[in-house]
């Protein structure tokens, strides 16, 4: 694949979800499609299921992305996202604030198709925003409880 | 509050567990087409972190060098103070490079270092454990030199296998007072090496390390306050 496509298949794979265009992102990533993340292993549905739950938990989102880079198959981007927390997510409920996202990603691409992704994902910069009771419930249930998020479901 | 503070003291007392033996730090490049001069250059960062090489990483990074990770923005000497601080608390490293992405004056790899928690690090005490942590960085590399880096690292991820403890401290200390954990000033690049390396460093125990670093930290205030 050629450098542009492989960029472009990458970066569409963001734009489909911050869209909530479902369909589109089924058909960019692989049936075999892997994601790596924030502690997370997911396959192509949970993915799809996670993205759908962030979706409908933030409003107004809108992504850029100040460094995109693309060597052979693989692109690697770093990403800022705006949102307005406006639902329930991983547990934590909805506070109506401004968030802003920062994180960087990987994703291989053959054929048109995502095969692979890793992230990282300034997780603990959002719980600060979000306010420290987050991050409180977060240790008390997860880590002291061991109590599981549920794997994401794809609704549609 | 008080209560908080005690039940958090009693599960890091809870989640101390054996350090297990130490010794030179290794870093493994994978899956790499990282051959040019701008590549090795990103690398070498890396690998002078990891060896404890201030001198070399203070060369490699440019004057104007800023590092904007994880909630962070360094200059060059605080990044490198910070690096020392992570260093000196971390045992047994090994960091693998697993993707290595390169175009123009940019590339970014992706990491995953295991280490021991032998040290105080972030305000948090030792925890003896063994940890993973994943990341992705980008560095700008422009004359041989480092200019710019980005980092976001599953911190989250980290403190979740440090335990429940750390997670606490950071929820009231930083989220709800919000107090920010100090930075680590720099300190000179004899820092860790004794004999010209880390080596003797790296093969101490938990115990010598902590004497070392008290002993050197103290050494250097004792000398900043005679020149000033």
């Amino acid at each position: 694949m050629e450098k542009q496509d492989v960029k472009k298949t990458a970066l569409a794979v963001s734009l489909a979800i911050m869209d909530g265009n479902w369909k589109a992102l089924d058909l960019l990533l692989d049936e075999n499609f892997t994601y790596t993340g924030d502690g997370f292993i997911f396959t192509k549905d949970e993915y799809i299921g996670f993205m759908q739950d962030m979706k409908s938990a933030f409003s107004n989102l809108k992504m850029i992305f100040p460094n995109v880079l693309v060597d052979g198959n693989m692109a690697s981007v770093q990403f800022i996202s705006t949102a307005v927390n406006t639902g329930s997510f991983m547990g934590a409920p909805s506070n109506g604030k401004n968030l802003e996202i920062h994180g960087m990603f990987m994703r291989v691409v053959e054929n048109g198709k995502v095969m692979r992704e890793w992230q990282t994902t300034d997780l603990l910069g959002v719980m600060s925003q979000i306010g420290f009771r987050a991050i409180l419930g977060y240790a008390l249930f997860v880590v002291l409880f061991k109590v599981k998020q549920a794997r994401p479901k794809r609704k549609f | 509050m008080r209560q908080i503070t005690i039940l958090t003291f009693l599960i890091m007392l809870a989640s101390i567990s054996k350090m297990s033996g130490q010794y030179i730090a290794r870093l493994e490049v994978k899956k790499s087409n990282a051959n040019s001069e701008t590549a090795k250059t990103a690398i070498l960062v890396s690998q002078s972190i990891l060896e404890a090489n201030w001198t070399r990483l203070d060369s490699l990074l440019d004057d104007n060098f800023v590092y904007r990770g994880d909630g962070y923005t360094f200059s060059k000497n605080q990044y490198i103070g910070f690096m020392q601080s992570m260093r000196s608390a971390f045992s047994n490293f090994e960091m693998y490079l697993d993707n290595t992405v390169e175009e123009g004056d940019m590339v970014s790899i992706r990491f995953v270092s295991k280490a021991v928690n032998t040290g105080k690090f972030m305000g948090a005490p030792a925890t003896k454990k063994n940890l993973e942590v994943n990341g992705i960085f980008m560095r700008k590399i422009k004359n041989g030199k480092v200019m710019e880096e980005w980092q976001t690292t599953d911190l989250l991820g980290t403190m979740t296998q440090i335990g429940g403890g750390s997670l606490f401290f950071y929820a009231v200390f930083v989220g709800g007072f919000n107090m920010k954990p100090k930075l680590p000033d720099r300190l000179p690049n004899d820092f860790l090496n004794i004999g010209g390396n880390a080596h003797a460093f790296d093969k101490m125990t938990a115990k010598e390390k902590k004497r070392y670093l008290k002993k050197y930290r103290k050494d250097f205030q004792q000398k900043r306050r005679n020149q000033a």
